[in-house]
């Protein structure tokens, strides 16, 4: 396979270089690179700058979004809780006048009362069960 | 030695502008006939290489020295080349043209190109190799470079290579017996 090649190779013209450049092509090559380096630094620097002005109307309008989010949310966070504490007293307060005006008498009477109620609803009811019944009711109901 | 004090200089600020001209100077030639085999014509290639050298001038600081600086400039410079010819082929298919006309055209059309005959024959049947096939070529055939040298340009196994120049070879004898 080796020799094969070799002597597919050997058909071959032969390997000098077809190609030329212009005269002086390569004295003035590294100038002019260094030419188009300069400008790529210069523009890799411009657009840095660009960008930053560009944004820099947008970054301010967010830092005052930011400022007043905060200038909001700190007095919320600060004076809410206290309101709320506030409530708590005051909700306190209410139920310790009420215990105040009321006397131990007044909360027995008060839980006798509901017995009562409770009694007398049952007899009542009993009560009524028997004169609202008659003996051709209960018949009937059974049939 | 020479090779690595030129890196260090490169790598630093105060020295690394007259380190990128020695740079230039040192490998203009060899860079520029590698990419004039793969874009053809004269234009094209002295666009690849300063755009190949730019890439040097602002990736240097990237570069580790393991590779070897000759290997990584080859690797950009095909890269880069490669790149411009997938640009070309991109809108010379929607001009309708077919593959490599492109390449055909500049050659014939090349104010530089000074072969007989022949070679214009060659040149045109190398041409016509897939993409790979042709670099592999022009490497060894031109260049006379070496398969591992060419591995690590081409991050390709040496056997890949001798392959691909085997059929690259054979391809082109056939196409010169046709013509």
């Amino acid at each position: 396979m080796k020799e094969n090649l070799k002597n597919r190779i050997k058909q071959l013209p032969g390997n000098d270089n077809p190609f030329t450049t212009p005269e002086g092509y390569f004295d003035r090559f590294s100038e002019r690179l260094m030419d188009k380096v300069n400008e790529e630094s210069v523009a890799d620097t411009k657009p840095k700058v660009s960008i930053l002005r560009i944004l820099r109307p947008a970054l301010i309008m967010a830092a005052s979004f930011a400022a007043i989010f905060f200038i909001i949310l700190i007095p919320v966070h600060t004076i809410a809780p206290k309101l709320a504490s506030n409530n708590n007293i005051k909700t306190e307060m209410i139920d310790l006048v009420a215990y105040y005006f009321i006397n131990e008498n007044e909360i027995i009477e008060a839980l006798e009362y509901e017995e009562t109620i409770e009694e007398y609803n049952d007899a009542a009811l009993e009560e009524y069960l028997m004169a609202s019944i008659t003996e051709f009711d209960l018949v009937d109901y059974k049939n | 030695m020479q090779i690595e004090s030129l890196i260090n200089r490169l790598k630093q600020e105060d020295t690394k502008r007259l380190a990128f001209h020695e740079l230039v100077k040192l490998y203009q030639e060899k860079l520029y006939w590698h990419v004039r085999k793969i874009v053809i014509s004269h234009d094209d290639t002295d666009d690849v290489l300063q755009n190949t050298f730019i890439k040097v001038w602002k990736n240097i600081e990237t570069f580790r020295e393991e590779s070897g600086l000759y290997t990584w400039l080859f690797r950009i410079a095909t890269n880069e080349a490669l790149t411009f010819l997938a640009q070309k082929k991109r809108r010379s298919i929607f001009s309708g043209s077919i593959e490599n006309d492109y390449l055909i055209e500049s050659l014939v059309s090349d104010d530089f190109f000074d072969g007989s005959e022949i070679q214009l024959k060659l040149q045109k049947a190398i041409l016509k190799l897939p993409e790979k096939q042709r670099l592999v070529f022009n490497m060894k055939y031109f260049d006379e470079m070496k398969y591992e040298k060419m591995s690590e340009i081409l991050k390709t196994s040496v056997g890949a290579l001798k392959a691909s120049y085997h059929h690259a070879v054979k391809k082109i004898e056939e196409q010169l017996k046709q013509e």
